[in-house]
């Protein structure tokens, strides 16, 4: 039970990542390779406050927002000025560096050790130190924020994101400031990756660099495409599947670790059957395979 | 009549080549002008300067009392201007309708923080605008078409709702790139019948048209270009008999 549960809550997780994500790549058709990091920043900010600040834990999850979509900033302002598989070498680059920074800043983040014994969240004397009720607390964050994400694309301002995906110079013509429209979304989508970053702290209570590397971000592509790109429903079966699907491995008898590198072959094999045959993943509306030159 | 559109010594180089040479026009309100001349005379890049998507290397271009010389596409278009592009850009995978509503300018939807503060008016000013697309759309007779993927449309209502995307930010003045082109002729009828009638919505208009037919019928003014300068300017017959316009094109 209590592997299901945990089951449950990476998916949790790791919808919060995927639709965030798809709130760029797969609306806005901005591929960013730096996902992870934001997850990693929301992660690492709210770990050094609980454990050297003691501040609560709702104003942790606030202040790792804002951290995050100000971080998102610092990366989309100059990156969002280059285009297509420029943009992507930009955010894979940001990425590195990120990795670097909390890998070396051993005095601050702990280096490759680490930070353990990050405290388990506590809202208003609630808390939340089982498996049932982190769960809880998942669901509810993961709702708040497809809420969120949801709200943002039926809006006209995300049918502002859809024309910016499809001609940005027409779009450009029709009076929209287009680099303010990207720059705005890459920051709200790197703010919401900062939520699950700080569930996945609060939840494992150890966290170190390798959880935060451009095989990450590859992994939540991964679930974004296959899914479906340009549709939030897309994301949740994703984050679903994707997470499941190693698991039913280890049912089929293979030893722990044949299963975790057959884990790496299938989602690479899984990503490239998707491209060739289904790019627009189970439900999306977008494909990045798509001839966009106009 | 004021003068809307003052064009002054506009001068282009890409890489060695002249799109613009010393080039200066004016437009004035309510008027059609007419932009003529072979391939290559610089009349699209007279269009990208205008509307801001290419900054021309010297001159000045004044637009209803302000200086837009140096101003960023979305602003010039904030301001007044309208365009549509020589090789047709619409967002194809939205709906007719979706295409109008996204032409709107200064929607209150449109910024982040109102998709979730004032809900109530930006629901009013979407229900308003919608109301306001399907005229528009009535008025061009797409209305059938309006559920329909704008790449579901022939080619001529791809052009004309293009028209219709232009006016639906009200603007002052509007810039056609061939919008009668490779259409058939009980389409050309229909965006010339259109095209005629903005003067007397107060708009003004350019058009760059290879057929001369429609121009002589909508133009007030003709300007032939070539080689990114002013050839010849005037009513549409005397252009197409001045004899220098004869020669660029014998040339």
């Amino acid at each position: 039970m209590i592997y299901l549960l945990h089951i449950f809550i990476l998916i949790g997780i790791y919808i919060i990542l995927s639709v965030s994500l798809n709130l760029l790549a797969g609306y806005t058709g901005i591929l960013s390779m730096a996902h992870a990091a934001f997850f990693g920043v929301g992660a690492y900010v709210v770990a050094l406050l609980a454990l050297n600040v003691h501040t609560p834990f709702i104003l942790n999850i606030f202040l790792a927002i804002i951290a995050a979509g100000a971080f998102g900033a610092i990366v989309g302002i100059p990156s969002l000025r280059i285009k297509d598989d420029y943009f992507i070498i930009a955010t894979f680059a940001f990425q590195i560096i990120t990795f670097s920074v909390l890998n070396n800043l051993v005095s601050f983040t702990g280096g490759p050790m680490g930070l353990p014994g990050i405290p388990q969240p506590v809202i208003f004397g609630l808390k939340f130190d089982n498996h049932w009720s982190f769960l809880i607390l998942t669901t509810i964050l993961a709702v708040f924020t497809y809420f969120i994400a949801n709200r943002i694309v039926s809006s006209p301002y995300g049918r502002i994101l859809k024309a910016i995906r499809e001609d940005e110079v027409f779009t450009q013509s029709l009076g929209k400031n287009v680099a303010a429209f990207k720059v705005k979304i890459f920051m709200v989508s790197a703010a919401l990756a900062s939520i699950a970053g700080v569930l996945y702290a609060t939840y494992i209570t150890y966290i170190d660099p390798t959880s935060f590397t451009v095989n990450e971000s590859v992994f939540i592509i991964s679930i974004v495409i296959i899914g479906g790109a340009g549709n939030l429903k897309g994301s949740v079966v994703g984050a679903i599947v994707l997470v499941m699907l190693p698991e039913l491995l280890r049912f089929i008898g293979l030893p722990n670790s044949v299963a975790a590198n057959i884990r790496q072959m299938l989602y690479g094999g899984l990503l490239v059957v998707f491209m060739l045959w289904r790019p627009r993943g189970f439900i999306g509306e977008y494909s990045f395979n798509r001839n966009n030159e106009k | 009549m004021e003068t809307l559109l003052n064009i002054q010594k506009c001068n282009k180089h890409f890489n060695g080549i002249v799109a613009l040479d010393d080039f200066s026009c004016t437009v004035k309100k309510q008027e059609i002008v007419g932009l003529i001349g072979p391939n290559g005379a610089g009349k699209s890049t007279l269009f990208n300067v205008i509307t801001g998507f290419i900054n021309q290397d010297s001159g000045s271009i004044v637009f209803n009392k302000k200086d837009i010389s140096k101003k960023p596409a979305y602003k010039i278009n904030n301001l007044g201007i309208s365009r549509t592009f020589q090789d047709l850009r619409l967002i194809r995978q939205m709906t007719v309708l979706e295409n109008v509503l996204l032409s709107f300018s200064k929607q209150p939807g449109e910024h982040l923080e109102n998709v979730f503060l004032r809900n109530k008016k930006v629901k009013e000013i979407e229900t308003e605008n919608r109301k306001k697309a399907v005229e528009l759309l009535d008025f061009a007779g797409l209305n059938e078409k309006s559920y329909d993927l704008a790449n579901d449309l022939s080619y001529g209502q791809q052009k004309l709702l293009s028209i219709v995307c232009c006016l639906a930010s009200d603007p002052k003045l509007l810039l056609l790139d061939e919008p009668i082109a490779g259409i058939n002729p009980a389409m050309i009828d229909e965006i010339i019948k259109i095209i005629k009638m903005l003067p007397e919505e107060g708009k003004s208009v350019i058009i760059i048209e290879h057929n001369m037919d429609a121009i002589t019928e909508v133009c007030g003014r003709v300007i032939f270009m070539d080689a990114g300068q002013k050839i010849s300017e005037g009513l549409p017959e005397e252009v197409r008999n001045d004899p220098k316009v004869i020669e660029a094109y014998l040339d």
